[in-house]
């Protein structure tokens, strides 16, 4: 008897548990693993956005090999590749900072501020104050540089071999802050009493920062990692502002790709078949990066 | 444990149940609509004009019309004016996003999703599209019954630039044509006295930019201003004398010699300094309609709307002209593109226009809206606000487009520019031979077209800043195109 009443009170705290969850599970279901279904279905059909679902033809793994067969994916897969360079440029660049900030800078206050301000900001305005800057005639950085000497300044997102590396500066200068302060906290956690042993000892900067700091803030970097990883996967916005994949097809990549097909040339079943496939590749690397955490993410 | 375990798993299923049948429920709900009048689109097969027009006029309707940026005066007047004539007919606005992409995909999503949809605002190759996908009705059937209105008749030839498949499937109440707007004062200073006109080609006002180019920095004076910031708009200026995006077989036309010729002289007069390039425009988002006022241009293309917008630059952002132009200023037809052409030729676009859903239970009605959204408005307002595809606006009506402008402070302007600017543009609106579209010959997918002209925008960086030749250019953006074309 006792038992059973503690069944029923348990599953009485489940069942509210669960209503109180409800709308979200519903919101979920709805907006997310609906969507998620839906896009799986039609990545097999041959959907065109705007026809009616019933002319829809199901088309096997058409869609699926003819992305194996399309330029255009292993370019933007390419590119996509390509700009996961800047992801350690980033993340060095953001430690860098943090254990800057960390130490005695003056101004370190207003300096946060001004780092983090790029990741807040709109992107539409950064980008207007981007394009200005890098202006080939008239932006001041080629002005800059043709003060130095150099007749001929890159033509930046003009140039193919140019715009790529500037939209990775792009990328890394918005985000950089945004790490900084997510190091900082990491670091700002470390027991000082650490660092006092290790100076007690004779430890050197470089000895604490490589013993104690680094594998410390160990799982902050892995997350910093999967972040910059999905996110280096997931870019289309700033390509669409910057350079609509240009000069070429230099700067196309998978979301820009995914973006174009779907809502510019209403291929939705082919545009949701290479969502897919770009969904398998980001989960992969994240399963391989998890494999990998053991070996150097100490908890 | 396991029999809680159990428990709770039924539990969980019958949330996701439940959460299926809310779904399920809200999309149906769109389906049979709150009020009896609204269509439903659920089992109707295509419409024909005669299975669903209402058989009782004096019934109470309510037709849904989707559209956007729709809340301006003149439009709330526009359909307080029908609601008056057609007391029988509510038109009530569905509610899209206030942006003309963000117009588009919501109204795709609406479609897909079979909401309710009588009448449909859009322009001319979205309305290709819908047409070819069954979403829009024919509306010649309907026009039969309605004492064999004449569509052509009363919207003018660019209906021939509107069909698809051989019909009309919707009706545009603006068409769109692109004007060359010269500073005369620069022409006289420059000693030129050979006016543009409508015979004058590309390779004449290409000279007279260079001529007309003067300054450096902040006082540089540009020849000629290209009025869009795409390169393969360039390529306007030969659609105007019948180049096709495609060819007989269906593949892209770039190899076509005008195409060279025409991104080969945009060349020299971007590298000459004659002309802003396509980059720096894009850069700069540079508006040739301020430059030209500012007297920063000589010559300019750009749409006929150009002294509208004048207006507002001037009258509300008090940005030049405060005392009225302080310049001479004349339109004329586009440049040939060689002299072996006919002039005034251009590919006149239909513009903005109405399509009846072919799902909507009162075609009839919605037809009544549309023709009176695309002619009669515009006898019963005071001014006008675009060019009108409707062939029998009078004069003075068509004048108050550009001479009627109303401040933001409520002051009414009745003579912004006198006689001679409108007077001008109705001589080229009445004079332009409209060259047969692409439509009419060979309806070609939007889909396969955005996807060439996006090779060209990314393609032709490469040439305008020298690092490969015209030639090499020419067979990049055939090759890409190709391929992009194949769907």
């Amino acid at each position: 008897m006792q038992r059973s009443n503690f069944s029923r009170m348990a599953m009485k705290e489940n069942i509210t548990g669960y209503l109180f969850i409800l709308p979200n599970l519903i919101g979920l279901t709805v907006f997310t693993l609906f969507s998620l279904v839906f896009s799986l279905v039609i990545s097999f059909t041959n959907w065109d956005l705007v026809g009616q679902l019933k002319n829809v033809k199901f088309v096997g793994f058409d869609n699926f090999s003819a992305i194996f067969k399309d330029e255009y994916f292993w370019v933007s897969l390419w590119n996509n590749t390509w700009f996961l360079l800047a992801i350690p440029v980033n993340i060095l660049l953001a430690l860098l900072f943090a254990v800057a900030l960390n130490k005695y800078v003056f101004g370190r206050k207003s300096l946060r501020v001004i780092y983090f301000l790029p990741y807040i900001t709109n992107m539409a305005a950064i980008l207007v104050v981007w394009n200005m800057l890098f202006h080939p005639e008239k932006g001041p950085i080629n002005s800059f540089l043709r003060s130095l000497g150099i007749t001929h300044p890159p033509l930046w997102l003009l140039d193919s071999s140019w715009a790529k590396p500037n939209i990775a500066m792009f990328g890394i200068w918005t985000s950089v802050g945004f790490f900084t302060m997510i190091y900082l906290a990491a670091i700002q956690n470390i027991n000082k009493e650490l660092y006092e042993s290790a100076d007690i000892d004779g430890a050197s900067s470089r000895g604490k920062f490589v013993h104690i700091t680094f594998p410390l803030i160990s799982p902050t970097s892995f997350f910093i990692l999967i972040l910059s990883l999905i996110g280096s996967f997931q870019q289309w916005s700033n390509i669409q502002i910057m350079t609509e994949g240009g000069p070429g097809k230099s700067t196309y990549v998978l979301g820009f790709y995914i973006y174009k097909k779907g809502f510019s040339y209403y291929e939705m079943g082919y545009a949701s078949g290479v969502a897919w496939i770009l969904f398998l590749i980001i989960v992969g690397i994240m399963l391989v990066q998890w494999r990998m955490q053991k070996k150097w993410v100490h908890y | 444990m396991g029999k809680r375990n159990k428990v709770l798993y039924q539990v969980l299923v019958l949330l996701t149940l439940a959460a299926v049948l809310f779904v399920t429920a809200c999309s149906s709900g769109n389906k049979e609509g709150g009020s009896a009048s609204s269509a439903s689109p659920s089992g109707s097969p295509a419409s024909s004009a005669s299975d669903t027009a209402s058989k009782t006029p004096d019934k109470k309707v309510k037709l849904r019309f989707a559209a956007y940026n729709q809340d301006t005066p003149a439009i709330k007047q526009d359909l307080a004016n029908f609601a008056e004539a057609h007391p029988n007919i509510e038109v009530e606005v569905m509610n899209f996003p206030n942006d003309l992409n963000e117009y588009y995909k919501a109204l795709d999503v609406a479609i897909a999703g079979n909401e309710t949809i009588d009448v449909i605002l859009m322009q001319k190759d979205t309305a290709g599209k819908k047409a070819t996908q069954g979403i829009l009705t024919d509306l010649d059937s309907i026009a039969q019954k309605d004492n064999n209105f004449d569509i052509k008749a009363n919207y003018g030839s660019v209906m021939d630039g509107a069909k698809t498949n051989g019909k009309y499937y919707y009706i545009p109440y603006n068409i769109d044509f692109d004007v060359l707007y010269y500073n005369k004062d620069m022409f006289d200073a420059n000693g030129i006295t050979a006016y543009p006109d409508e015979n004058t080609t590309l390779k004449q006002l290409a000279d007279n930019a260079k001529k007309l180019t003067t300054g450096e920095g902040a006082n540089k004076v540009y020849g000629f201003v290209w009025g869009y910031a795409t390169y393969n708009s360039l390529l306007r200026l030969i659609e105007n004398e019948g180049w096709q995006w495609l060819k007989e077989d269906g593949t892209p036309n770039l190899e076509d010699p005008r195409v060279k010729e025409v991104f080969a002289t945009f060349k020299d007069l971007f590298d000459s300094g004659a002309v802003p390039s396509i980059a720096n425009m894009q850069l700069e988002k540079m508006n040739n309609r301020v430059v030209f006022a500012q007297k920063h241009a000589a010559m300019i293309i750009r749409n006929w709307w150009t002294p509208v917008q004048w207006n507002t630059l001037r009258y509300d952002d008090k940005l030049f002209w405060q005392n009225g132009p302080d310049f001479k200023f004349e339109a004329t037809h586009l440049p040939r593109f060689n002299d072996q052409d006919k002039p005034k030729l251009q590919f006149v676009q239909p513009g903005w226009g109405y399509g009846v859903s072919s799902k909507s239970k009162y075609p009839a009605e919605a037809w009544e809206f549309i023709k009176f959204m695309t002619a009669t408005r515009y006898e019963v307002s005071d001014a006008i606000t675009v060019i009108p595809a409707y062939t029998k606006i009078s004069d003075e009506k068509f004048a108050t487009i550009y001479n009627y402008y109303e401040k933001k402070d409520g002051t009414i302007i009745k003579d912004a520019y006198g006689p001679e600017v409108a007077a001008q543009h109705k001589k080229i609106k009445d004079e332009i031979v409209p060259t047969i579209s692409q439509f009419q010959i060979r309806p070609i997918d939007v889909g396969i077209q955005n996807a060439i002209m996006d090779v060209i925008e990314r393609e032709a960086t490469e040439y305008f800043t020298g690092k490969i030749d015209i030639d090499d250019f020419i067979k990049k953006i055939q090759a890409e195109a190709v391929k992009v074309a194949k769907k």
